[in-house]
């Protein structure tokens, strides 16, 4: 082959270092995915530090209209302040006692609705038995979203490359015990169920479709923390964070 | 998945076991084939995307350019999209090209080296055929015979292969 050229990379940091720019439609683009990121986790956070789903809602578009779309977030962006996550965690945080000390209540029905917020009312947040921590609250919705994502994804690609059979016999032995709490089924009840020849060959199809499932999950984790240590990292805090609700 | 299922409600129990699947020391069945490994980074590969800030814009006519720029933002297509689709400009193609031999004087596998090979002439495949220019220096005898042993490897997408398929019959009638 011939010729030298920089690597490709983009990330969550660039795209929003990227956003201090004076171009407003660019901007409120980068700005846009970025909303449709994360309004699920800011949301679940606010309602697990006990306010009620309206003003969960209202509080979530004051922040994005206020500190997101307002710039002061992309203004204070820096990459040498670790995950973006946690930079906009940070952020929430501080947004929130911030509204609280100078308003001395939460304003109701005050922000333009910059965000449809369609998901189902996400009153119900009691998923272990008790409400998640407001931090862990944020994290389960942000690695909640991201694995929506790569689920979709991985299902798409094998739909559309003829190979919906390794989809199904992945969801029948991985997914369905999981979401429908299921029986995982045999090796054997498989090959029956989908007229596969033998055991050896559902067993491979199941170790590919988790390799892409993995190799999907850490592009979209570098993609996000800009390195593949930064991923590490990042797979590593969520896993801990799920395994300490997990405990409860 | 449905489009209305989702992994929101799931007891964090659930979730973790989910989110464990993404363990990179759970390297399952060894018995999975290199041809099976090839077909995963292939896909995973081509599913990457352009980032923003990487625009070619410098390299097409000014009166293009803050077009580009502006247009670029808002497509963000993943390089197997960017490679069999006839609107790609050929100079990004260059660049994906460029990019994988870069890449490929770094790899730490056969595997890897492979995948990366095959989206480098992919590259040049694509240029020949949407764009009937050659963007590199090989002979259109050297690509011949590249696309035929190319074309050899069962584990490639069906868009790349009927890509190579083209690119060969190109090339055979250059030759």
């Amino acid at each position: 082959m011939g010729g030298a050229e920089d690597h490709f990379k983009t990330t969550q940091w660039s795209r929003i270092l990227s956003a201090k720019t004076k171009d407003e439609t660019r901007q409120r683009m980068i700005l846009d995915n970025l909303i449709e990121t994360y309004w699920k986790p800011v949301y679940c956070y606010l309602r697990s530090k006990g306010f009620d789903n309206d003003a969960a809602k209202d509080i979530t578009q004051d922040f994005f209209s206020d500190i997101v779309l307002g710039r002061t977030l992309i203004q204070k962006a820096d990459q040498s302040k670790g995950q973006f996550r946690s930079f906009l965690l940070v952020a929430l945080e501080r947004y929130v006692v911030s509204k609280l000390r100078y308003e001395g209540r939460i304003r109701r029905g005050g922000s333009a609705k910059i965000i449809h917020m369609e998901a189902p009312d996400l009153a119900n947040l009691n998923i272990s038995g008790s409400v998640l921590d407001p931090n862990h609250a944020f994290c389960y919705a942000w690695a909640s979203t991201l694995l929506d994502g790569v689920l979709a994804e991985i299902k798409e690609e094998y739909c559309r490359t003829q190979r919906s059979a390794h989809w199904e016999v992945f969801r029948l032995r991985v997914l369905a015990p999981i979401f429908e709490k299921t029986k995982v089924p045999s090796y054997r009840e498989i090959c029956e169920k989908n007229n596969i020849a033998d055991e050896s060959k559902v067993a491979n199809m199941v170790v590919t479709v988790k390799r892409r499932f993995q190799s999907v999950l850490r592009r979209n984790l570098r993609d996000l923390a800009g390195s593949d240590d930064g991923a590490e990292e990042e797979f590593k805090e969520i896993f801990q964070i799920l395994s300490q609700e997990s405990a409860k | 998945m449905d489009k209305d299922s989702t992994t929101f409600g799931l007891k964090p129990d659930k979730l973790a076991q989910l989110w464990n699947m993404g363990d990179k020391m759970d390297q399952g069945n060894s018995e999975e084939s290199d041809d099976q490994r090839k077909a995963d980074l292939l896909f995973d590969r081509l599913a990457q995307k352009l980032p923003f800030d990487h625009v070619v814009a410098h390299l097409l006519p000014k009166a293009l350019a803050q077009i580009c720029k502006d247009i670029q933002p808002f497509t963000c297509n993943s390089y197997g999209i960017l490679i069999n689709n006839p609107l790609t400009d050929v100079t990004i193609l260059k660049k994906i090209k460029n990019n994988n031999k870069k890449l490929s004087q770094n790899v730490n596998s056969d595997v890897e080296y492979d995948v990366i090979t095959v989206i480098y002439y992919a590259a040049i495949a694509s240029a020949l055929v949407y764009h009937n220019q050659r963007i590199t220096s090989f002979s259109y005898v050297h690509l011949n015979k590249k696309f035929i042993s190319l074309l050899e490897h069962t584990w490639l997408t069906s868009e790349i292969k009927n890509l190579f398929q083209k690119a060969r019959n190109y090339c055979d009638h250059k030759k």
